[in-house]
């Protein structure tokens, strides 16, 4: 079989720093490519040369055996190239049909010929067997359908090789698997997959050669059959990493937080449990299930209709973040950029930003002494990487703004601490740190409510596991001897049937 | 990386570079700009724009606009010589103006918070309603004044510096405090930057965000009592326009109107430039309507050179 695309001995430096060097890999018609790697190990410089956004210093492409020089993103489009991104490009406003065409739109004289680019899209998306109304506005659908749609667009523009940057970080199971079967026809269709993901289980499943980068090289090539998923790991970062999860043992302590038939009546309903000092709860579900809007009406950010909330052994009614935050509860949102940092504002700006964060002498007015050792003693303790806590967060890596948001949760010393999706997006060593983080609180006697839809970080950092589906708890159970199929039933609905 | 401190440090002292420049233009180029009296002339005129520009830079940093400012002005300046020509009471008279200020600014504040409709189209019907009551209830009349004691605070001068240019460089000390010192200033930068952070951080958004327009307000009515002052007159067209001189002075000094960036002596330096140009072009006897072109192609030529500088912070980053 011949490749679609050859990569030949491409390198980049900026300012003197080699990010890529001589990497050479190949593409073939039909098959998906998994390119794994930590941030910073040259991915999205090596996808960004790909689809022409950056200049290669050395190095050749070739498509089809023919060299081709890709300059810009029109280039790559012409060559067939097509990237996902996980920030997707659609506008809210327009439809589905709308969104495909948008820039190629069909006109009958001088008006958008609506019906034709209608019935092409109708036809397209019957092609890939999916069921969406072409008329529906991309503002109304989940982030899996969108990311669907611009699936869709890229091979209505004749795309051969698809590159899909985290296409599931924000996808449910379910979501998951309908993309898998989606990528499935894609291969059949011949098209090249080229697949970069945190997620190494997902990458088992679906990837027929995997790609290690670290540090700009290309590390390994290998069959995902005949090679052990810590393998991979040891080869993205370098070393051995002897325990994954790294949560030790606990003496569990009194209740510290008990929730006794809440319910907002919309996307949870009579939710009970309990989490006790020095505890990890875990709360496993689907994306959707209800957990994040159960996580953010415990913090006060949204209303609950019915039920109790027992803080100590006191019953409390928090009804904005400044409440929660009195009764001693912190909250890590699931969305670090729009709702956990100001990305304008320097490290130390964001460690102190709670309005009880220590970092006053006299009411009101900042110390800047206080500040900077409040923030150099985070940075110390949760092992964030920066030049100084000067720098800003936008500059920083996803694991290191992950951990900021931490220390400002954790800045305010709370008692019970609710992580929603904490190591999303972030790399294996950065995971690692945040394990590390959580079994320091535990530690203190913290309580800690850790929601995630990676089920594998549930059951290794959890002592109790709580499974919620379509809004209602179904499950609670000891975090002994758990797989993920145990929690899969559940999360899935799975246990009605059987 | 240092190529990239480089360039933060150019943007930061780049508008500094450009009121330098001027200055030095005007030494070449004329013999009345560095006289004792031009100069004091001209501090009397910055500070009145300057006091404006302070509140409106707290508003634009926290993500907003206040279009009323100007109506603000008038409506201070009106009360304030009522009151004084009606009763004497000079103090009451000041008193009374900055509530006024403060009312409108928590009115303004109150509703942006709470309602989350855009502050471009709150403060802009708060400017047509202000503007509406001072010109009916005055019929359009200017109320002439003839108060020795008030004069002083627009008209007065310590040595040779004038009474508002003190009054404004306490204003700013104070504000700079604020803004770089406090927890308020912080989360006013910190709102601006992203309110659902700020919102989930604890931070009280409505509160603070009201706080801002009330401070804004209060400043607008100082502006005011002190042109009242100066002109010896309540001018119920006063303060036309006055909020896009006060926008300009904090775009100037990099205030940016997506909220979250911007800095109190940034703003003193554009007020202090617009200022200066305007005074370099009488001195120079060019027609004021010539002026107007020159300000806005400055006003222009600071932005351009900003994004400029900024594209060059983000390529070394």
């Amino acid at each position: 079989m011949d490749a679609i695309m050859k990569v030949q001995h491409v390198s980049k430096s900026f300012m003197n720093n080699n990010v890529l060097k001589d990497i050479s890999l190949e593409l073939y018609s039909g098959e998906c490519l998994a390119l794994v790697g930590e941030n910073g190990a040259g991915k999205s410089t090596l996808m960004k040369i790909i689809t022409g956004i950056y200049k290669k210093d050395e190095g050749e492409i070739e498509i089809h055996g023919r060299k081709t020089e890709i300059n810009s993103p029109i280039d790559a489009q012409r060559a067939g190239i097509a990237i996902i991104h996980q920030e997707l490009n659609l506008i809210s406003n327009l439809s589905v049909a709308q969104n495909i065409f948008l820039g190629r739109e069909k006109q009958r004289h001088v008006q958008i010929d609506e019906k034709t680019i209608y019935k092409e899209t109708k036809s397209l998306l019957t092609k890939l067997g999916l069921d969406l109304d072409p008329n529906q506005r991309i503002g109304s659908l989940s982030v899996a359908e969108q990311q669907i749609v611009e699936i869709v667009k890229m091979l209505s523009q004749n795309a051969e090789i698809i590159i899909m940057d985290e296409p599931t970080a924000a996808l449910s199971a379910e979501e998951t698997e309908r993309l898998f079967s989606i990528i499935k026809d894609l291969k059949k269709q011949g098209k090249g997959i080229i697949y970069i993901s945190h997620r190494l289980e997902e990458i088992f499943q679906i990837a027929e050669r995997i790609c290690v980068l670290r540090d700009g090289k290309l590390i390994a090539q290998c069959d995902p059959q005949n090679t052990r998923i810590d393998k991979i790991i040891e080869w993205m970062v370098g070393q051995t990493i002897e325990n994954y999860y790294p949560k030790t043992t606990h003496t569990i302590g009194n209740v510290k937080m008990e929730i006794k038939h809440l319910t907002d009546e919309k996307n949870f309903f009579d939710i009970n449990f309990e989490v006790r000092e020095g505890e990890v709860y875990g709360i496993a579900g689907l994306v959707g299930a209800g957990q994040s809007d159960l996580a953010r009406c415990l913090y006060g950010l949204n209303s609950v209709k019915s039920g109790e909330i027992w803080v100590n052994g006191k019953k409390v009614t928090v009804n904005s973040p400044g409440k929660s935050i009195s009764y001693g509860i912190g909250l890590v949102t699931e969305n670090r950029k729009e709702e956990g940092l100001v990305l304008s504002m320097k490290i130390k700006e964001n460690v102190g930003l709670s309005p009880w964060s220590p970092i006053c002498k006299i009411k009101g007015i900042i110390s800047a002494m206080l500040e900077d050792a409040l923030s150099r003693e985070s940075v110390k303790k949760y092992s964030i990487k920066a030049d100084s806590v000067n720098q800003e967060v936008v500059l920083l890596s996803g694991g290191n703004q992950q951990k900021v948001v931490l220390a400002k949760v954790l800045s305010t010393n709370p008692q019970i601490v609710l992580l929603c999706e904490p190591t999303r997006g972030v790399d294996v060593n950065g995971k690692v740190d945040i394990y590390k983080i959580i079994d320091q609180l535990l530690e203190k006697k913290t309580a800690v409510i850790l929601i995630s839809s990676e089920i594998a970080e549930i059951i290794g950092m959890s002592d109790r596991i709580g499974i919620l589906y379509k809004g209602r708890l179904v499950k609670e159970m000891k975090n002994e001897n758990v797989t993920q199929e145990d929690i899969m039933v559940y999360a899935t609905g799975g246990y009605q049937h059987g | 990386m240092d190529k990239r401190k480089f360039w933060i440090i150019a943007r930061k002292y780049a508008t500094f570079a450009i009121l330098c420049l001027i200055v030095a233009a005007m030494f070449f180029l004329t013999d009345r700009f560095f006289t004792a009296n031009n100069l004091s002339n001209v501090g009397r005129q910055v500070s009145m724009n300057a006091i404006l520009s302070v509140g409106m830079t707290m508003v634009i940093i926290s993500g907003g606009i206040d279009l009323s400012v100007g109506a603000i002005v008038a409506m201070s300046g009106v009360v304030c010589a009522e009151i004084i020509s009606k009763t004497g009471q000079v103090v009451l008279a000041i008193l009374a103006a900055l509530l006024i200020g403060i009312l409108v600014g928590f009115i303004n504040g109150i509703l942006i918070a709470k309602t989350q409709i855009a502050p471009f189209i709150i403060t802009l019907s708060s400017c047509s309603i202000c503007s509406g009551i001072v010109q009916a209830s005055t019929m359009a009349m200017p109320i002439p004044l003839d108060n020795e004691g008030f004069k002083v605070l627009g008209q007065g001068s310590l040595a040779i510096i004038p009474i508002p240019f003190l009054v404004m460089l306490f204003i700013f000390i104070l504000a700079a405090f604020l803004m770089n010192r406090t927890k308020f200033g912080r989360y006013v930068y910190a709102i601006g930057g992203n309110e659902k952070a700020s919102i989930v951080a604890g931070i009280q958004v409505i509160k603070i965000k009201t706080m801002v327009y009330v401070l804004c307000g209060f400043l607008a009515a100082l502006a005011g009592v002190i042109y009242t002052s100066r002109l010896s007159s309540g001018t119920p067209s006063l303060g036309e326009g006055y909020e896009m001189d006060a926008i300009t002075a904090a775009v100037i000094g990099g205030a940016s109107l997506s909220g979250g960036s911007g800095g109190i002596w940034g703003t003193l330096i554009g007020a202090i430039i617009i200022g200066v140009i305007k005074n370099a072009l009488n001195l120079l006897q060019v027609n004021s309507y010539y002026q107007d072109i020159v300000t806005g192609a400055v006003v222009l030529a600071a932005v351009l050179f900003d994004r400029f500088i900024q594209t060059r912070v983000n390529e070394e980053s």
